[in-house]
């Protein structure tokens, strides 16, 4: 039974014919989709069923930042939730703050090992994933330039003591579960908000949602 | 010696050396003193000589010091003619040498306030004393030996700061010459960026490559342990990978170390109009002419006639002397360009050379037949084809017997290749 579906887009083969061999080694992951062509994989993503699609930066029209963007509001449309993860050659602070921001759930180097990839791949899969909140408020404040938005502010203005109870465990870093638990609500509740949030920033991830919040607290 | 002449580098000193000698020996001839002409004459020699021999001017402030105190009647006005020489040397010689115009100064001072000084000609004039007793005659040599070396010393300061005034401050000289030290910084930038962006591209190539080796193998370890036989695919796959992660290294490592010339600057032949307009400011009368329809040429074709051309022009500054005139002519043909530069450096030495008497005849034999075969060469020249040809030109640098020289770059294709590389 596979439990992990992976799609890999990479113009590079090579790096492909490698992720290939480390996840179809794996005795619950499959890799589904490989795709050279950043603007069919836009095209192609949305239709599949995937749980982490790995996004590489060199592509042969598209790269990077531009591919992930398009590539999340196009999963985000058609209500795909897989994760994305981003990599580049190699880890830094800078590319994972870019990834982060443009929708991707997590980022990580080529120059990190194997068994780094396999974790985080079982990491972003939960559906309430989140970095950190302190990293995230590390690397905004690092590379990070003021983004505001109006609907965000106007519809935290509108939210009542629970649910600004909610944003802020959210902020903490709490899961959907935890934050139900302690505040004793349906764990869809809590989801729901962090969902319409979400739209109202509109922005595709809750790494996002909460580079927002992290500067503008509820 | 004889460009220094040739450029009239004598000109301006020499004029300020006939003022000092006039007004000095006018004041003595006023007084009667006709050896006071011997004084003014040493002091004017002094400056005279500061631009070309400095160590003979040097030596000549003592001497006229004491040709002062032993000749003139009027030791008061040839001590300031003395001082007003000291600044013009301080500037002719742009700061040079200070140490030894020091010594010389005090050398200087020291011959006058001995003589001077101690009699109390000099000041007693001006104090209403007369050196009676010992005593005042050494304070007086004192006295003396700290004003006039305190005097000549400011001289110097004074003369050396207005030069660095009037040459490198915001005058037109100075901003010919640093427009021409910026183009030339512009050009060296912009061929340093260009390799800079092409490096960074074969890095970045290289990066991927050997991402593409470590993920291969990374890969072929997990694949290795749950599926033995594909050992052998991982290992021809990882290869592969570092052959060609190598053969990228090979393409960084010969550009890093070769001279490949950049393609992108800003520098276009338009900007030929605004160095030319320095040259004329340095003496050297420059025109640009342009025949037939011009076409449009890329970036790195710009700026690859730029260059040519601007090393022309600076080859020319540095063999010919002032007053050579230069001619830049574009002559645009329906596929291709001649650029010519053209100088009479040769006919205008001569004609200097004439006008100082020496006999000039015109071109021999010899001459000619230097102008036929001599080839000539150089770094420059070399680096000037080298860039030429990779627009399909031709660099041909030739001597024009009696006249002068003449660079002429060909690229008779320049237009077809302009579009192939757009």
């Amino acid at each position: 039974m596979t439990d992990f579906r992976i799609g890999l887009i990479d113009s590079n083969e090579m790096v492909r014919s490698g992720r290939t061999m480390i996840f179809n080694s794996q005795p619950n992951m499959q890799v589904v989709l490989e795709e050279s062509d950043p603007l069919r994989a836009i095209e192609r993503a949305p239709e599949y069923l995937i749980d982490v699609l790995l996004v590489g930066p060199s592509q042969f029209s598209l790269r990077g930042l531009g591919l992930i963007e398009l590539l999340t509001k196009a999963l985000y449309e058609a209500k795909n939730d897989c994760a994305v993860i981003a990599y580049n050659a190699f880890t830094s602070g800078r590319n994972r703050f870019d990834a982060l921001f443009w929708g991707a759930q997590e980022f990580i180097g080529l120059d990190s090992n194997a068994s780094e990839l396999l974790g985080l791949v079982h990491k972003v899969t939960k559906r309430d994933f989140l970095v950190s909140p302190s990293e995230l408020l590390k690397l905004k404040n690092e590379f990070g330039a003021r983004v505001t938005s109006n609907h965000l502010e106007l519809k935290l203005s509108e939210l009542n003591d629970v649910q600004t109870k909610i944003v802020e465990l959210f902020l903490l870093g709490e899961s959907d579960q935890a934050i139900a638990k302690q505040l004793q609500l349906a764990r869809t509740r809590v989801t729901q908000l962090i969902h319409s949030l979400i739209q109202s920033a509109a922005v595709t991830s809750r790494n996002q949602l909460a580079l927002l919040l992290l500067e503008n607290p509820a | 010696m004889i460009r220094w002449i040739l450029d009239r580098n004598w000109f301006s000193i020499s004029l300020y050396a006939l003022a000092i000698f006039f007004s000095s020996a006018g004041i003595e001839i006023l007084q009667g003193n006709y050896f006071g002409l011997i004084s003014s004459f040493s002091v004017a020699l002094a400056v005279f000589s500061s631009k070309k021999s400095i160590w003979f001017s040097l030596l000549l402030f003592p001497v006229s010091s004491f040709l002062i105190t032993v000749y003139s009647v009027v030791p008061v006005a040839a001590v300031s003619a003395l001082a007003v020489a000291i600044a013009v040397v301080g500037g002719a010689t742009k700061g040079k040498k200070p140490l030894w115009l020091l010594v010389s100064v005090l050398a200087s001072a020291t011959v006058i306030s001995l003589s001077l000084g101690y009699s109390g000609s000099l000041l007693g004039g001006f104090l209403g004393f007369s050196a009676s007793s010992e005593l005042v005659k050494v304070n007086s040599a004192l006295f003396t030996f700290a004003l006039t070396f305190f005097l000549f010393l400011s001289s110097w300061l004074v003369g050396y700061f207005l030069f660095i005034r009037e040459f490198h401050i915001g005058s037109n000289r100075d901003m010919a010459f640093n427009l021409i030290r910026t183009k030339k910084l512009g050009l060296e930038i912009a061929k340093q960026n260009e390799r800079l962006e092409i490096a960074k591209d074969l890095s970045d190539l290289l990066v991927q490559r050997i991402s593409a080796v470590v993920s291969v193998t990374e890969g072929g370890r997990y694949a290795v342990a749950s599926d033995p036989d594909s050992a052998k695919r991982v290992l021809e796959r990882s290869y592969d990978a570092g052959r060609a992660a190598q053969a990228e290294l090979r393409r960084l490592y010969d550009y890093l170390n070769s001279a490949i010339i950049s393609h992108v600057a800003s520098f276009k032949i338009d900007d030929l109009n605004e160095l030319a307009v320095s040259f004329r400011e340095l003496g050297y009368n420059t025109v640009i002419s342009s025949q037939g329809q011009s076409f449009r040429l890329n970036e790195g074709m710009e700026l690859c006639v730029y260059k040519i051309v601007f090393e022309a022009l600076q080859n020319v500054r540095k063999h010919a002397p002032i007053g050579t005139e230069i001619g830049v002519d574009f002559l645009w043909v329906e596929d291709g360009l001649q650029v010519l530069v053209k100088d009479n450096g040769i006919e205008v030495s001569n004609r200097v050379r004439q006008s100082l008497g020496e006999v000039v005849g015109g071109y021999d034999a010899a001459e000619d037949f230097d102008t036929l075969v001599n080839k000539f060469d150089g770094a420059t020249l070399a680096a000037l084809r080298d860039r030429a040809a990779i627009y399909k030109g031709r660099i041909d640098a030739t001597q024009v017997a009696g006249v002068g020289f003449t660079l002429s770059a060909i690229f008779p294709d320049l237009k077809a290749h302009s579009a192939q590389v757009s």
